[in-house]
């Protein structure tokens, strides 16, 4: 049942957000080839490059709005009616809407990636760092990303970044499904707790980036780089341990306030 | 034979409001079942619960004896009283949809009974009058092989030819085995096909009871008794 709701949100939501993303290519292409142009088309470069700014912010804004607005329309309001009474349980329910919605974040992601890297290669940007010989250093990088094992260090932070992503999404679904509980005021609630735990979770990763900074100063007091990845790899770790059970908290949460406590009203 | 829906002291508030107020309601397979009130009644509010789209304040409601969750929606075929599909989706994604998810799903009794209604499938729900998205929904709920229909104001909001048209599409495509309960206030065009009628007043079943045996009883339609229990 997961595979069918994960098929059918993607069929439902694909539309805007390749248009958008198709567009960030297209500009970033066609900025690109001005760029190489020059000077005769200088101000139409300048124009393509804010228009692709825009489409960034744009695409971003869209993707959370998108997030947020699937979630609520799909299942809370008058499309619930026919959402919910499908045969899926509510952790289903959300788990596709989770997936989902990391996915076209991470597309978007990545569509930001490859239209910077289109439009720094288009414009000829790239050829002129390789002739100052700045490819050299990328080669010295390697030379101490293996030295210090820092793939490790920097597959933990692209999965830290995925979990802190799930978890954040999880809390604004927590705060929808609190949000739907009353009979008046949903949305204006859903806000409340939705601001409520990112405060809370704030105070309490300032708190610990503090206690966890105190042992990192000792390490570095030690002029050790490889201690020094050692520490941050552990600092990485614990974060992800408490960003996966904060995740698991909401998931569950959510999960049993729709299943228990639905309220299409 | 067993109940398919069972309710105890089922009671719902919103707010300060009381929508039902300790019912109990018990029916049984195989009957179409007038569930009759007038406006803000609590027939909706019931139909809900027993759907799963809505949660009791106390009480219990059973269908065929499992509180309501995924495996009663798999056996309930439930049509809202509002139109609750995106407007931009075709009415074949609909079918295509439904067909998916639901094994009691009839793609062909679907398809036949659009044609003979001549709703173009490729339609976007935005494209459609009222009248045909209602149309649209009662032809999907009524292409399940479903236990128990829960049919939300079939006819609510349509002109009488189309009453008549819904409810003949209701009476020949359910599944004979399965209860149809049929909630509206529009009594005298769901009259003739009804086994049984609740009375649901204010949050209270004020009378259930087989329509044989009630118009024998009182020598009146229920339409009649209906303006009498409700006439203010």
């Amino acid at each position: 049942m997961l595979g069918k709701l994960i098929k059918y949100e993607f069929k439902e939501s694909w539309q805007p957000m390749v248009i958008v993303f198709g567009l960030m290519l297209a500009v970033a292409l066609i900025d690109g080839i001005a760029m190489r142009v020059g000077a005769r088309v200088e101000a139409f470069a300048n124009l393509m490059s804010v228009i692709f700014g825009l489409l960034v912010v744009v695409a971003g804004v869209l993707v959370i709005v998108w997030t947020v607005k699937r979630f609520y329309d799909n299942l809370l309001s008058d499309q619930g009616y026919m959402t919910m009474a499908l045969p899926a349980s509510a952790a289903e329910q959300v788990g596709a809407k989770l997936i989902v919605n990391i996915v076209w974040i991470l597309a978007y992601v990545a569509v930001v990636c490859l239209s910077t890297a289109l439009l720094f290669v288009v414009s000829g940007g790239y050829e002129e760092v390789a002739r100052q010989g700045i490819a050299w250093n990328f080669q010295q990088l390697n030379v101490s990303i293996a030295q210090y094992h820092l793939w490790a260090s920097f597959w933990l932070v692209v999965v830290l970044t995925a979990a802190s992503l799930a978890e954040t999404i999880l809390t604004v679904y927590f705060a929808m499904a609190v949000g739907q509980l009353v009979h008046r005021h949903r949305i204006l609630l859903s806000v409340v707790m939705w601001i409520g735990i990112a405060v809370v979770e704030q105070i309490l990763s300032v708190r610990m980036i503090y206690v966890m900074s105190d042992n990192m100063n000792s390490v570095v007091a030690a002029a050790n780089f490889g201690k020094l990845v050692g520490a941050f790899n552990q600092f990485g770790l614990i974060a992800l341990a408490i960003t996966l059970v904060l995740g698991a908290i909401w998931f569950i949460a959510t999960s049993w306030i729709l299943d228990r406590h639905l309220n299409l009203e | 034979m067993s109940e398919i829906l069972k309710a105890e002291q089922l009671t719902k508030r919103y707010g300060g409001q009381c929508a039902l107020d300790h019912i109990d309601l018990s029916l049984e397979r195989g009957r179409i079942v007038g569930l009759l009130g007038p406006n803000g009644s609590g027939k909706t509010t019931l139909l809900k619960i027993a759907a799963g789209l809505l949660s009791q304040s106390e009480g219990s409601v059973t269908i065929d004896d499992e509180a309501p969750g995924k495996n009663t929606k798999r056996i309930v075929s439930y049509l809202p009283d509002r139109p609750v599909f995106s407007k931009s989706m075709r009415v074949n994604d609909l079918v295509c949809k439904l067909a998916d998810f639901y094994d009691d799903f009839d793609r062909e009794q679907a398809l036949r009974l659009f044609s003979e209604m001549d709703i173009d499938l490729n339609k976007r729900f935005k494209e459609l009058s009222k009248g045909t998205i209602d149309k649209v929904q009662i032809v999907l709920a009524m292409s399940r092989k479903a236990a128990l229909y829960l049919l939300d104001e079939p006819i609510g909001g349509v002109d009488p030819a189309a009453r008549e048209l819904i409810i003949k599409t209701i009476i020949n495509n359910y599944n004979p085995e399965a209860t149809v309960v049929i909630a509206t206030h529009l009594i005298a065009d769901v009259e003739p096909v009804l086994d049984d009628v609740v009375f649901l007043k204010q949050g209270h079943i004020v009378l259930h009871q087989d329509v044989d045996g009630l118009r024998a009883e009182r020598e009146k339609s229920v339409d009649e008794i209906f303006r009498e229990v409700f006439s203010c």
